[in-house]
């Protein structure tokens, strides 16, 4: 399988007045289809900042960066909203569906956004994202709510909704920030379960975490200090979420 | 994004703060409201007037005297007694077009009758007066060339004339007295009604110029000539052969007449041209409330985006363009514009009943009033909407996305 992420010394500084600040230097990363990687790092170690670059929100100051042999540092605003569109799916911290929207409208918004013209229409009709919104919340384990809107869904549930979101595109790389930083422990570990799962059906996760007890869901941990990676290793004990979420279950009812 | 979709998303949104939404496009609804009454309030006194000026005749044509100027300043309709029967006898002769002609000697005395006095306006003129003014007896009928080459004291009275001084009886045939004289009642004429300067069209006496000269005012001045043509496309003809005529009647060289032609269409314009400015002028002022309008929906549509910002962090992160962005705002600030154009329509169309209810006045709202009424509030969701709708673009997706 290919590369979905390529990148070579990259650089980011950002200058405020007569300071500069490396976040990150020279960063060499690559992630292969497939693969499932925890970004960890302490709060200033530069691991948003990567983060923002490998989700194209943000652009490197140097170095190369080929998102699914794509080449896409040095692209315009808009063509990187066309990238973040079709190639990454996103999960955050704290969700961030649009409120007072159901869940089905939630998941059909990057649709919305596909500019693609073969998207646009097939047989002078538009796809039917409402059934490709449902099929994703089916996938999440979400498929009776659709219709809920996020103030009547639980953390988790929200959280599964965002993950339906960044699934519905197909995205070549779902990039998740703290997705679990906002959860009690054991949803925590029922979201990981269900990265898990998806991962397992083949799809390449990036997860940025300060928890070492969340990392431990994933293939390969790198961690990042100084703007640098220091840590890159396969995860040694490995756990199974699905595993754990069942002994929760049991130690609760004990 | 397809149009229907932004349409749906941003009364989608417009619905999620009713109140709000409500509250900004009242000054719309209020300003669109106010324009269409006022317009149509305008309209109806210019049409009543129109009316009205119709009314006076058919292809009628006014010659005053006047509008002379003296060293450069114009001396204003009759300053001079210069219009003569000599004038009126050189038209009927020498004219082609004009097909009917009649002087008008003007006095206003006390007439007695039967059931008293009655203060009215006497109008000396000749045969044709009925042809111009397109005016027919009711009663009785016009005098003949006869009675007024014979000075004959024979009169037609108005409508209004005739009933108060003839209640409940046919005065024709009876006597009327006009200063020391006693006339002959020969016909009563139609009701015409008001004037365009709101008087009463009704309350006249005719009586031949001959006689009127003679024992009204004594004078061979004329005030006011009127002739009429046998159709409407001689008008000009008719209006340039009568200038030609009496400037050579008056040898007069250069440009200045001492005397006015005006056709109907001129007595229209001048009289619609007062309502015109009022018009414009409630216009302006119900447009300054519009703006106020326009001034709401900027208001709120800043206040939106920064509530949102959040929100357009994520629509950005999941791949929405800067221009999706402000047409997303953009759109929402039309369809309130437009819809508070369209609740603001319906309002004014109503209100303009109310008044016209209430004053009798008569009200017009056209089409095409409230075709712009309602593009115009479209046009201020579309002016007020883009620096909002533009700031909302300019924002940095990491940023908007951290916003709390």
């Amino acid at each position: 399988m290919g590369n979905v992420i390529q990148v070579q010394k990259l650089v980011k500084t950002y200058s405020t007045g007569t300071n500069e600040v490396h976040a990150l230097r020279a960063i060499d990363l690559t992630v292969e289809a497939g693969e499932f990687v925890a970004i960890m790092g302490t709060s200033g170690s530069g691991k948003s900042t990567l983060m923002n670059i490998l989700g194209c929100l943000d652009t490197p100051t140097d170095g190369a960066y080929l998102l699914d042999g794509v080449r896409v540092d040095g692209l315009d605003k808009n063509a990187l909203a066309a990238i973040r569109n079709q190639k990454i799916g996103f999960v955050f911290q704290g969700f961030n569906l649009l409120p007072r929207t159901s869940a089905i409208e939630n998941v059909e918004l990057p649709m919305l956004y596909d500019r693609r013209p073969d998207r646009e229409s097939k047989n002078g009709r538009k796809r039917d994202t409402h059934a490709l919104a449902a099929k994703a919340l089916e996938r999440v384990g979400l498929g009776e709510r659709l219709d809920h809107q996020p103030s009547e869904l639980s953390g988790g549930q929200q959280q599964r909704v965002a993950i339906a979101r960044a699934l519905v595109t197909e995205p070549a790389l779902i990039l998740a920030d703290e997705p679990t930083g906002n959860l009690d422990t054991r949803t925590s570990i029922e979201v990981m379960a269900l990265f898990q799962e998806l991962n397992e059906q083949g799809i390449t996760i990036i997860l940025v975490t300060h928890e070492p007890d969340i990392a431990v869901y994933a293939k390969r941990v790198v961690e990042v200090r100084d703007g640098r990676i220091r840590r890159d290793e396969a995860v040694k004990n490995r756990r199974s979420a699905a595993f754990d979420a069942e002994q929760f279950e049991e130690k609760e009812v004990a | 994004m397809k149009t229907r979709t932004l349409i749906r998303l941003a009364t989608q949104a417009i619905r999620k703060n009713k109140m709000r939404a409500t509250l900004t496009m009242l000054g719309i609804i209020i300003g669109v409201a106010a324009v269409i009454v006022m317009v149509a309030v305008g309209y109806g006194a210019r049409s009543r007037i129109h009316d009205q000026i119709n009314n006076l005749g058919t292809n009628m044509i006014v010659i005053t005297p006047g509008a002379a100027q003296q060293a450069g300043v114009s001396q204003g309709a009759q300053a001079f007694p210069n219009l003569s029967l000599k004038d009126v006898d050189k038209i009927r002769g020498e004219s082609q077009y004009v097909s009917a002609i009649s002087p008008v000697i003007v006095s206003r005395t006390p007439v007695i009758g039967a059931a008293g006095n009655w203060r009215t306006t006497i109008n000396g003129i000749d045969v044709d007066y009925s042809t111009i003014r397109d005016w027919q007896t009711s009663s009785g009928d016009f005098f003949g060339a006869d009675d007024v080459r014979g000075n004959r004291k024979v009169a037609v009275l108005g409508n209004t004339v005739a009933q108060n001084l003839f209640p409940d009886q046919d005065p024709v045939g009876s006597d009327v007295q006009i200063r020391n004289s006693i006339f002959k009642v020969v016909g009563v004429l139609s009701v015409k009604g008001q004037t365009a300067s709101g008087s009463d069209s009704d309350d006249v006496v005719l009586i031949p110029y001959t006689t009127a000269s003679q024992t009204l005012s004594g004078r061979t001045f004329i005030p006011q000539i009127l002739a009429s043509t046998a159709n409407e496309q001689d008008i000009p003809q008719a209006q340039n052969e009568i200038r030609t005529l009496l400037r050579e009647s008056h040898k007069i060289q250069g440009d200045n007449d001492d005397f006015t032609v005006k056709n109907q269409a001129d007595l229209a314009a001048a009289a619609e041209s007062s309502t015109k400015v009022m018009t414009l002028l409630l216009a302006a002022i119900a447009s300054i409330s519009l703006l106020v309008g326009g001034i709401g929906i900027m208001n709120i549509m800043l206040v939106s985006v920064t509530e949102r910002t959040r929100e357009i962090g994520i629509r950005m992160a999941i791949g929405a363009r800067g221009s999706d962005v402000l047409t997303q705002f953009l759109v929402e600030s039309i369809v309130m514009g437009i819809a508070g154009g369209v609740a603001g329509l319906a309002l004014g169309i109503g209100g303009a009943e109310l008044v016209g209810h209430f004053t009798g006045w008569a009200t017009v709202i056209s089409p095409i009033i409230m075709l712009i009424a309602v593009a115009f509030s479209g046009a201020v969701g579309v002016f007020f909407g883009y620096y909002p709708a533009r700031k909302a673009a300019a924002l940095n997706p990491i940023q908007a996305l951290r916003y709390e």
